[in-house]
């Protein structure tokens, strides 16, 4: 009777458990998603050399931000630094012009992410030239670091669906592997169809400091 | 009220008929036809030739129709500002060449630092407008604004940017400031970004610098506006006396025989010559008894044929103009014999960069210093027309994006060819290379025409991919005619490149795994880092004629395309 009495007990909870738990996945469904914004200035540099953080220099002056573009940067430049935005994307010609290959720059982008968590500055990652930053190489880069980051922000599709009306050579994401990194690891991914769209997002990130 | 004349009238027609098959041709990576063929890195190109013929002309008018689309749609490989060199196989059973290699400017001297690969002192005097306006004068039949129409409208409409170019403006773009240059960016980085694959390339400046050549031909680049541009953006290395002294030349082409079937190719100071020997030296083996490309068997004797002829190009082949090239020893069946008789079937005899060097007219020369090295950055283009004219060029700006120094207002790069000259070595005082004013730079171009034992054009190709130039080239006319391939198999069958200049022998991914154990056992030390199809070993665009049927394939290698009227 009791073993009844307590099986009975069980199935109230578990059933009371399923007619609960959807209306609070709507409530959470529901909320304001939490506004993430950083403070400036902002540290630009490249994970691989690749022409990508030279581009990210444009984006962050039409975002209007505050910030510093290094290619290759040091520990030093991070002196007063809020932010750091490293662009991932390996260049044999970049390496090669840098005097590195690439056991030498993750070694170096290592000590770089290291001393950013001791000074607490956010990191951004940003891979933004597609696929043809997705090779052995950059995706030794991609994989090792991405996971660190605080915010992705990637050019590429989100989806499937979203990956049809996109160009091949333009979705940085076409295996899913960005989408893979930030669920493992919680962290928040901004995907954009085009490098313009960037502005829009570090906009969103780095919001106008209010005058006076 | 204006009339027009009937040559004029006759020219517009034919501008709008230009027009009107613009609409006409397609291209694709391998196509077929009876009409004419056009093979370049990029369909667009391959179309503007095709146009051309399909409006009437012949290869030679397709040629350097294709010649000047490909400076447009192709701009980091070909330019107005870059070089080439042509050799023709006319209907008529003429076999020319158009030597339009850039040349040193006048004031350089042994003292002269060749060592920069960007900006101005970098770069040679240009030679693609002189030789294209050679070629069209000499062999075309169509005038200067009707060849370059397809070019103009390509330039001034626009082209989807595609993936391959997209990279190499990403390199361009991380070489420079070029997203803030005031020159460049405009033009290739319109937001100050990499442009989107698919977006539209627009260059306008080109279109007017193409428009000014269309009205007065090479005058514009050599003594016009054009001209006054280039000696202002070149900041004092070149004057208008250098520009105006320069001269495409019209030389014989280099004729040799390999298994009854008669090779066409470049005189010096390119590497027709490397071709042409190691073939001879090849024609003394029967490669027909190995079982094709991944034998180790044909591998390590092509390899060292290879290895052998290009032993001989650093101590004898210099600028034609400055050197007398013993061009009959080198190819004399009795040299041949006799570099042949130093392959040991058994063993890699030369494994590294150790091949001696040969005497064709009893002379004893040292080795040259180190080859200066061209990047792989050049383009092919192979044509044929219905006649049976054959086009093939190869073109230049030395590195992807030459010397990095756009032209302001007119929309193109300038070479950087100057490095491909060698410094001078007082320890060395017979190098035939060494930097000298007006001086060809060697290099290791080989565009090449093959007719078949009745005379007829067979086989036009040619590829870029600097010191692999000479081995693809011959590899793929072995693939073809001793192993019996067709044109689609003999290009995308793996690649090796022998040189002397390498220490190993160097082998695209491909190759099976017993094959290069045999290779090594032989004494081969081997490279075989590369990838599948890897564009380190060329980019072929060419031209096959089977039982009639024209056959064009566009590089696998890279994106070539071909099209057919």
């Amino acid at each position: 009777m009791r073993r009844r009495s307590l099986f009975i007990l069980i199935a109230c909870l578990i059933l009371t458990a399923l007619l609960t738990l959807p209306t609070l996945a709507q409530e959470t469904e529901e909320e304001e998603p939490a506004v993430i914004a950083f403070e400036q200035p902002v540290l630009i540099t490249s994970i691989g050399q690749s022409a990508g953080a030279a581009q990210a220099k444009i984006l962050a002056m039409r975002a209007g931000l505050d910030f510093v573009y290094e290619q290759r940067a040091s520990l030093d430049d991070l002196e007063g630094m809020k932010a750091l935005i490293v662009v991932m994307g390996a260049s044999g010609k970049g390496l090669g012009a840098a005097g590195v290959d690439i056991d030498a720059e993750i070694e170096w982008a290592t000590e770089l992410f290291d001393r950013v968590r001791e000074l607490e500055i956010v990191i951004i990652a940003m891979h933004i030239e597609g696929s043809s930053r997705r090779g052995p190489m950059s995706d030794q880069i991609n994989t090792t670091f991405a996971p660190r980051a605080d915010y992705l922000i990637i050019k590429g599709a989100a989806t499937e669906e979203e990956a049809a009306n996109i160009d091949e050579a333009a979705n940085g994401n076409i295996d899913g592997l960005f989408t893979t990194i930030a669920a493992e690891n919680e962290i928040p991914i901004a995907f954009v169809a085009k490098t313009l769209d960037v502005v829009v997002v570090l906009e969103d990130l780095f919001p106008a400091k209010e005058e006076g | 009220m204006r009339r027009f004349s009937n040559k004029g009238l006759a020219s517009i027609l034919l501008v709008l008929l230009i027009t009107l098959f613009a609409v006409v041709a397609t291209a694709d990576q391998v196509a077929t036809g009876t009409k004419g063929m056009v093979a370049t890195a990029h369909e667009l190109a391959s179309q503007a030739g095709a146009e051309i013929l399909a409006a009437g002309g012949n290869a030679v008018d397709a040629a350097v129709a294709a010649a000047f689309a490909i400076t447009v749609v192709e701009p980091n490989a070909s330019s107005l500002g870059g070089e080439g060199y042509m050799v023709l196989s006319l209907a008529d059973g003429r076999d020319l060449a158009i030597d339009y290699r850039s040349w040193a400017p006048g004031h350089v001297n042994i003292n002269t630092d060749r060592s920069p690969t960007t900006g101005p002192e970098s770069t040679c005097i240009p030679g693609v407008v002189a030789g294209l306006c050679l070629a069209l004068q000499e062999y075309g039949t169509m005038s200067l604004s009707e060849v370059l129409t397809p070019a103009i409208r390509l330039a001034e409409e626009g082209f989807p940017l595609d993936e391959v170019l997209a990279d190499r403006l990403s390199d361009l773009y991380g070489y420079t400031d070029a997203g803030t240059d005031p020159v460049v960016g405009p033009i290739y980085f319109p937001d100050g970004l990499i442009p989107e694959p698919g977006s539209l390339v627009v260059n306008k400046d080109l279109a007017h610098a193409l428009k000014l050549i269309a009205e007065q031909g090479a005058y514009a680049f050599y003594r016009g506006e054009i001209a006054a541009a280039i000696v202002e953006a070149m900041d004092g290395f070149y004057t208008s006396a250098d520009l105006q002294r320069y001269q495409a030349v019209v030389r014989d082409a280099l004729v040799s025989e390999y298994r009854e079937h008669t090779v066409i190719g470049t005189p010096p100071i390119v590497a027709g010559i490397v071709v042409a020997e190691a073939l001879n030296i090849l024609d003394n083996f029967d490669l027909s008894v190995f079982t094709g490309w991944d034998d180790p068997g044909a591998i390590h004797i092509i390899s060292q044929a290879l290895l052998l002829a290009s032993a001989d190009r650093m101590p004898y082949i210099g600028d034609p103009d400055f050197y007398d090239v013993p061009l009959e020893g080198l190819l004399s069946e009795e040299y041949a014999s006799a570099r042949a008789g130093l392959i040991d079937l058994e063993h890699a005899i030369f494994p590294t960069n150790s091949a001696p060097v040969g005497n064709p007219e009893l002379v004893h020369l040292l080795i040259g210093a180190a080859a200066a090295e061209e990047s792989p950055s050049t383009t092919q283009i192979s044509v044929l027309d219905a006649d049976g004219n054959a086009v093939s060029i190869t073109q230049t700006i030395s590195s992807f994006w030459g010397s990095r120094d756009m032209i302001p207002g007119y929309g193109f790069f300038m070479n950087n060819e100057l490095h491909n000259l060698n410094a001078y070595n007082p320890d060395n005082p017979n190098d035939v290379n060494v930097i000298g004013p007006y001086k060809r730079p060697r290099t290791v171009i080989a565009p090449t025409i093959v007719r078949d034992t009745l005379g007829d054009v067979f086989l036009v190709v040619g590829s870029p991919g600097a010191g692999r130039i000479p081995s693809s080239v011959v590899e793929a006319i072995v693939n073809v005619i001793d192993f019996g391939m067709t044109l689609e198999e003999a290009i995308k069958a793996p690649k090796f490149c022998s040189r002397v200049a390498y220490k190993e022998l160097r082998m695209e991914s491909g190759y099976s795994a017993e094959t290069l154990a045999a290779l090594e056992a032989l004494g081969h030390k081997v490279k075989a880092t590369y990838g599948e199809l890897d564009l380190y070993f060329g980019g072929f665009n060419a031209i096959i004629v089977e039982d009639g049927l024209m056959i064009g394939v566009g590089s696998f290698r890279r994106s070539g395309g071909a099209a057919g009227p």
